[in-house]
């Protein structure tokens, strides 16, 4: 006999039956864009509402300046038709020498201030993680009440990645002392627009 | 210290009483965790209900094992990954083996996985030839230092950051530089594991659950090691436990807002992600080749017996940080994979009665791990049943018999019981002194190091039952 049919053996269950309780959801009081905007901060990302979607490049460039970066940048396929001559970013993928990286999320949930990230090929996964500092574009139309309701995407798409993001890489491994910049992003600024 | 056996616990914990620097970093952790815990409750009114919920989430996975991982593996093949089961630890390492023979890997990357742990799989891939690095801080950090965690969300938490730097001093190349602060050491661990990342041909992580609907692996981190294990190498391999899969993303939402908050506190980790298969053919980055392991190694057994239970447990590590024993000893003196209160519960049940059989007595039955659950393991009513089925196996060890058969012989007999009872009470009670504190106990050298109990009230039960009362008022 396999593993698999040894193991599956034992394991009889019998037909899966309907549970009665619905599922509880924390309630999510007020104006949602705020929740999200206030999570996201208490996670140590920072946040900023720009009028239109054309106003990303001039702000990718005033986030350089302002952090005194001079590196390469990448953008996702899905931002390439935005006038972007100003920065000169690759669009794409990137590597490791990238130290900007912009992306596009697909939705955010106000329950927990998460970008939803969904990997596809107008949005490389490599750009949440591998720059030193994360740029994110999100419409506040696509923020969503709660988890389940961004893993509806899930089933919609079934992406081969969907990372909900909450703020800059960490760790609290050394002595529990929490510290930005693990291993990804040691930046992440959110760029939302109305 | 961390190889050892839960057979020599108890020397163990007496060697981890004595070490100062153990102190210092448990002492530094803990009242983290637990703060951070209770804030995290206290923000959430629904909390309490939603750790039912899960519950009963868990509970629903557990019955329908069966059909859950069938589907899930219909749909991880439906994505184009692969599906490998393993009913023992060496089957899977096997399994994982050829995996990186197959890719012709040289360099694994490796997320933090308790079941990567509980299998040994660095020792068996690297006596093929691969170079595996851990990429977790804590993980890396005890890999560094060839212990094992000691703590299944924090795996380094007994070490003070003076160790870890003596420890990159000493393992990591480059001239004299700072190492005294926290910063610092990430950012020395961050410049060394980037390179680790961009060379490894498999990366390796585990799951915190697997959704049976949609054929996905879940993944909790801070660091974000786990997504460049999975988005960098050319081939992902997930190895998780056969109890982590549940019905749907529904279910696996209620199960996330009660782990982040139950481990770290945090409503969610900086990263929660979600894997169902292989690099599609448009994408522009991700592995060519995804592989999920399940492995039993002894849980199907569990499901059918009186520890059912234990299988909800997520591996939050609540139970750890609020186990007296587990803070004052640390992970390494239970001499396990999974240390706490869960783990003197799983241990004896995955290595065997024999071999572990003084972690269930090293618990004090105060309850406070059972109150932290999220996901309501009655644990301490497991560990007094494993107490049971030790002493019916008959493989406590010999003084611990004899005692427990005096001790029964006298309870048998009210009148000398009584009287023994009043002696020792006053013996302890002229021991305590002014303090009113006993931290000494002559015949047990070492007793009061690490602990100390107050003295017994004035008298016993008996004799102030005997005593007739002034007014009711008093029994109050
Ligand atoms: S037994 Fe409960 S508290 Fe302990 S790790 Fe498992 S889920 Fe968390």
């Amino acid at each position: 006999m396999s593993a698999r049919d040894s193991i599956l053996a034992k394991l009889h269950g019998g037909p899966p039956v309907k549970r009665r309780d619905p599922p509880l959801r924390p309630a999510v009081h007020g104006d949602p864009v705020r929740l999200f905007v206030s999570r996201l901060q208490a996670a140590a990302a920072s946040c900023e509402h720009l009028a239109r979607l054309g106003q990303v490049p001039d702000a990718v460039s005033a986030y350089r300046c302002a952090h005194q970066l001079g590196g390469p940048v990448a953008v996702a396929p899905a931002l390439a038709g935005l006038a972007w001559s100003g920065v000169g970013p690759t669009i794409g993928s990137c590597d490791e020498n990238v130290d900007l990286g912009v992306s596009l999320a697909q939705a955010g949930v106000a329950e927990t201030g998460s970008l939803v990230m969904l990997s596809g090929p107008d949005t490389p996964t490599r750009l949440n993680f591998l720059p030193d500092h994360h740029l994110v574009v999100v419409h506040t139309a696509s923020i969503l009440r709660h988890l389940e309701d961004a893993l509806l995407l899930l089933d919609a798409s079934l992406p081969r990645a969907l990372n909900l993001i909450t703020g800059p890489s960490r760790t609290a491994d050394v002595e529990q002392t929490i510290q930005l910049g693990a291993h990804g992003p040691r930046a992440l600024h959110v760029l939302l627009i109305k | 210290m961390g190889k050892g056996s839960p057979r020599d616990f108890k020397r163990q914990a007496g060697v981890a009483l004595k070490d100062p620097a153990l102190r210092i970093a448990l002492g530094r952790a803990r009242s983290g965790f637990v703060e951070k815990r209770t804030q995290a409750r206290r923000q959430l009114p629904e909390f309490d209900r939603l750790c039912a919920a899960a519950t009963r989430v868990r509970d629903h996975s557990i019955d329908h094992l069966d059909t859950l991982l069938v589907r899930f593996e219909q749909e991880v093949l439906a994505a184009g990954g692969q599906v490998h089961w393993a009913a023992t630890a060496a089957e899977a390492r096997q399994i994982i083996s050829g995996i990186c023979s197959d890719a012709g890997a040289r360099v694994v990357a490796k997320g933090k996985s308790m079941v990567g742990e509980e299998i040994a799989l660095n020792p068996a891939l690297e006596a093929d030839g691969l170079t595996v690095v851990e990429t977790d801080l804590g993980e890396y950090i005890v890999q560094l230092a060839k212990e094992r965690p000691s703590h299944i969300i924090a795996p380094a938490v007994h070490k003070t950051r003076e160790q870890v730097a003596a420890l990159f001093a000493r393992r990591h190349e480059g001239p004299r530089r700072d190492l005294s602060g926290i910063p610092e050491l990430v950012d020395e661990a961050r410049r060394v594991l980037r390179r680790a990342f961009l060379s490894a041909d498999v990366g390796i992580t585990g799951a915190n659950l697997l959704i049976a609907d949609t054929g996905t692996s879940v993944l909790v981190t801070n660091e974000g090691n786990g997504d460049l294990c999975a988005t960098l190498p050319d081939t992902h391999v997930v190895i998780a436990g056969i109890d982590k899969v549940v019905a749907n993303a529904t279910d696996a939402a209620t199960v996330l807002r009660v782990l982040a908050r139950s481990a770290t506190g945090q409503p969610i980790t900086a990263y929660t992600s979600f894997f169902s298969g292989p690099k599609r053919a448009e994408d522009l980055d991700g592995p060519k080749h995804f592989h999920v392991v399940l492995l039993d190694n002894g849980r199907a057994d569990i499901r059918q017996g009186r520890y059912r239970d234990m299988l909800r447990c997520i591996r939050c590590g609540a139970c750890l940080n609020h186990c007296p024993v587990y803070t004052a000893v640390g992970g390494h003196a239970y001499g396990a994979v999974y240390p706490g209160p869960m783990g003197a519960v799983l241990t004896p049940l995955q290595w065997g009665l024999r071999e572990s059989r003084d972690l269930p007595n090293a618990c004090t039955l105060n309850g406070r791990c059972a109150d932290v659950c999220p996901v309501h393991i009655p644990l301490p009513a497991l560990l007094r049943q494993l107490r049971e089925d030790i002493h019916d196996a008959k493989v406590e060890g010999r003084m611990q018999r004899w005692l427990l058969g005096r001790w029964v012989r006298l309870a048998l007999q009210p009148d000398r019981y009584r009287r023994v009872t009043a002696q020792v009470a006053g013996l302890l009670r002229r021991l305590a002194g002014a303090r009113g504190r006993v931290s000494r106990l002559l015949p047990i050298p070492g007793w009061g190091r690490g602990r100390d109990m107050p003295a017994p009230a004035g008298k016993t039960f008996f004799q102030q039952y005997r005593t007739p009362s002034k007014s009711s008022g008093d029994r109050s």
